[in-house]
């Protein structure tokens, strides 16, 4: 039965690790927790249930771009019952949406939009067979701080009349986890968790004196092993550097990506990649989520990322169609001082935060927007105001004098940073691991390594030179080389299909 | 990278110091207000209005930082710059290798060359798919408003897709055979296809190695200059028509469109304001719009003839687009709304 539909549906012959035992247990109607390694078809524990059961499949999905992405994913299978409902959208789209509720099948939405009134009379309304938090670790990662209607999650399920609840990561320690249960309230969840690990990707980490070092080690790494792959930046300026670098001194194709192209862009490039026309993605974290390419090579990070979790994120984009794959992490000591700083900086240091308390209770009452916006005008990040409104939010104010409300939020603040430093630290200490550095990564998540393998990390024997390119190809024709007439005729052209 | 400083010190010379690196910036990225629409006019750089629309303030401060270190240029006020020696010399010997290419129209084009483009690309993304009975495809654009023309265009079509790529194919190879061969190849290398990836403006800036504020100004007058032969010659592209109807006022912002339609039914300048509940200034910043994008537009209902005529002495006597020494030099009656009204119509010609 659930293979038929899988076959007919989604055209797989049979169920990948993990798959079907989350899927009976969303069928039988229990809450369910499931961690599933990345790239390991997350998504087909909603979507498989969506078609079996009568109702609405609603997703919680963090991001925006993810969002659009898995939404075209679905109607690329040929399910246009598909949509997503997020503040991108205008007043009328909205509207739209909302009136054709009952003849969706699956409504991606974000967080916010399920803050509204409007949006939650609209669906308790309809039957609602499943509620999904996908990415369910960014309750956890970005709820206490900038993305607080994460933390309400569990109310809106209740005004909801309690569907079904299903929690999806690739990515939690137990810590993370207990968190998220304990957020969403279904701490009597059946929990599927399975390993984070993905024995395919070698782990390589290297530690270099200098910063040309890295340079030139990363430029040599891309030109010797076999791709496509993906480098991670920790800044625009970098990514766009390493680009021009390499298209310079390597016959490679290679591309740069992050948040300030123009989204059409953004849209060439990663259709570029997925199309095989890129060899190489110079990017910040803004590249990945939601794409689905099964045969990247290799993941290097020029720069590591703030926590283990995005680090597992990020290299877990290797490697999907189960072939063998490299993740190399290059390190100097200077490189903490960047994510130190933006840690600072999402966060009000303690001159402006009295002004802004001040300043704030001098207009009160002011609704949330108004909050927002006010601190912002103060100099706040986006990020920064978030964390402060939320947790004004939840305290009656009025009954705290000026010095003592500063002085709660300054706690809040200064226990938040520790933990977000807390989380650097770990980053910083796995890639200075003196031994496996697997058994390492898995400890943290409070798993053990169980196999050996030929291609575990550089300390257990894993040579870079075993991912070298076959031999040295030749570099590939690039797209400018014919006419623009004919450019016009293989696109439109009489030879384009065969009537 | 001559180009990009024969641009920026070009532009600087023609604001003549009377606006700042900002106005620039708003020009070239066609802030659709009246100040940046009667700017681009009074300083004849109409041609390039939302010709950059992608760039970024940071960019433009960049640029200008480094220029004023170099001593092209010289702070006169805050933001505001006129050419040193240095840099009128830097941009005489620019000229020489560089101009700005033929066909840039600006504001009455740009707006509808955008949406034209847009729905081009998708049409043809998905045109080139269903050729190969590919009905499914990453779309180029996830912008809601295009998907759904582009949907309805299809619904509409009285012939096949054949005949639609035949004809598309058709019509651009005569379009794009008006231009030079380097931007119909700027403009036809950025398209999607059937497993066949467009590139973005700053991957063929690199392929014909010029520099992409070169590459980006071409590209702007290949598309303006074509979605203006399609209008010209209605008959001669009956398909590549299909992609600008139902694309109107697209010259004038939205809320002097409204202004618009209350004076052509005969309401005074005061009223309309009340009306809308719009200070009289907003207003006036409406009608100056008005008087500068629409040609019909009978101005001396405004300024009576006489005032027209001194206005129109001062300006030239003073060879300045500054409002307020040309306010010094006429009767203390005449406004700057007058001023500004008669500046719109003398900066056409």
């Amino acid at each position: 039965m659930l293979e038929k539909i899988l076959k007919d549906r989604f055209g797989y012959s049979q169920f990948r690790e993990g798959q079907r035992e989350v899927i009976e247990d969303v069928l039988n109607k229990k809450d369910v927790f499931a961690m599933l390694p990345t790239g390991s078809g997350k998504s087909l524990c909603y979507l498989l249930p969506g078609y079996m059961m009568r109702g609405l499949v609603v997703i919680v999905s963090p991001l925006l771009s993810l969002m659009e992405d898995q939404c075209q994913q679905i109607h690329m299978l040929g399910e246009k019952r598909a949509a997503s409902l997020n503040s991108f959208l205008n007043a009328k789209e909205k509207a739209i949406i909302l009136e054709r509720l009952r003849q969706l099948k699956f409504l991606f939405i974000s967080p916010e939009m399920l803050q509204t009134d409007r949006v939650i009379h609209k669906l308790s309304k309809c039957q609602i067979s499943l509620f999904v938090v996908d990415e369910a670790h960014c309750i956890s990662q970005w709820g206490h701080e900038f993305r607080p209607d994460y933390l309400k999650l569990a109310d809106v399920r209740e005004s909801l009349g309690n569907p079904a609840c299903l929690a999806l990561t690739a990515t939690a320690n137990a810590k993370v986890r207990h968190d998220i249960l304990t957020q969403l309230r279904i701490t009597g969840a059946s929990q599927h968790i399975y390993s984070i690990d993905r024995e395919n990707i070698a782990l390589h980490v290297y530690k270099l004196n200098h910063i040309d070092r890295k340079i030139t080690e990363t430029i040599e790494t891309v030109s010797n092993i076999k791709g496509p792959g993906i480098i991670y930046f920790y800044s625009r300026e970098w990514a766009e550097r390493l680009s021009r670098m390499i298209e310079n001194q390597t016959n490679l194709r290679v591309a740069y990506y992050h948040g300030g192209l123009q989204m059409e862009d953004r849209l060439l490039i990663q259709h570029q990649f997925l199309n095989n026309q890129l060899d190489i993605i110079c990017c910040t974290n803004a590249f990945g989520m939601g794409i689905n390419k099964p045969n990247v090579r290799f993941v290097i990070h020029f720069h590591y990322p703030r926590e283990i979790n995005s680090y597992i994120q990020e290299i877990g984009r290797a490697g999907r169609d189960g072939l063998p794959s490299i993740a190399v992490a290059f390190y100097c000591d200077e490189d903490r001082v960047l994510p130190q700083a933006l840690i600072e900086s999402e966060y009000p240091d303690q001159e402006t935060l009295p002004r802004i308390l001040q300043r704030m209770m001098s207009r009160y009452p002011l609704t949330e927007t108004d909050t927002l916006s006010l601190f912002m005008e103060e100099g706040c990040s986006e990020t920064a105001a978030r964390f402060l409104q939320y947790q004004l939010s939840q305290i009656n104010i009025k009954a705290y004098a000026i010095e003592e409300l500063g002085a709660y939020i300054e706690r809040k603040i200064q226990s938040r940073k520790k933990q977000k430093l807390q989380e650097l630290d770990d980053m910083e200490s796995w890639l200075k691991t003196k031994g496996c550095r697997r058994e390492a990564l898995l400890k943290f998540y409070g798993e053990r390594k169980t196999k050996t393998m030929a291609q575990c990390c550089d300390y257990c024997g894993s040579s870079i030179n075993e991912f070298k390119k076959a031999k040295e190809t030749d570099p590939k024709a690039p797209l400018t080389s014919n006419s623009w007439r004919e450019t016009l005729r293989q696109l439109l052209g009489e030879k384009a299909g065969i009537r | 990278m001559s180009f990009k400083r024969y641009l920026f010190l070009y532009l600087v010379d023609k604001f003549k110091g009377e606006r700042s690196i900002y106005g620039i910036y708003h020009l070239l990225k066609g802030k659709r207000s009246s100040q940046t629409i009667q700017d681009s006019v009074l300083y004849s750089v109409q041609e390039l209005f939302q010709s950059m629309e992608n760039i970024t303030r940071n960019e433009i401060e960049t640029v200008y930082e480094e220029y004023e270190k170099q001593g092209l240029m010289i702070k006169n006020r805050k933001d505001c710059y006129t050419l040193s020696e240095k840099g009128k010399q830097c941009l005489r010997e620019c000229e020489d290798d560089c101009r700005l290419p033929n066909g840039l129209i600006g504001f009455q084009y740009a707006g509808l060359s955008k949406i034209f483009w847009k729905r081009l690309r998708l049409v043809i993304q998905s045109l080139s798919h269903l050729l190969h009975y590919q009905k499914s495809y990453l779309p180029v654009t996830n912008e809601r408003e295009i998907l759904e023309w582009a949907k309805k265009f299809f619904k509409r079509l009285e012939y096949d897709r054949f005949e639609l790529a035949a004809r598309c194919q058709k019509e651009l190879e005569v379009l794009l055979s008006n231009r030079s061969d380097l931007e119909a190849f700027i403009f036809v290398k950025q398209l999607s296809g059937y497993q066949k990836v467009g590139l973005t403006l700053e991957q063929i800036a690199s392929a014909v190695h010029l520099d992409k504020y070169e590459t980006t100004l071409l590209f702007q007058a290949c598309l303006q200059s074509s979605v203006k032969t399609i209008i010209d010659n209605r008959s001669k592209f009956p398909t590549l028509c299909l992609f600008i109807d139902q694309v109107d006022n697209i010259r004038l912002t939205h809320s002097a469109n409204t202004t618009y339609h209350y004076i052509k039914k005969g309401y005074p300048l005061h009223k309309i304001a009340e009306r809308r509940r719009l200070s009289a200034g907003t207003i006036e910043d409406h009608i100056v719009e008005i008087a500068m994008n629409d040609p019909a537009f009978n101005v001396m209902n405004y300024v009576p003839t006489e005032d027209y005529k001194k206005i129109q002495h001062a300006i030239s006597s003073l060879s300045t687009k500054r409002l307020r020494e040309v306010k010094e030099r006429v009767d203390d009656q005449i406004s700057y709304f007058q001023i500004r009204l008669v500046m719109a119509r003398e900066g056409e010609t």
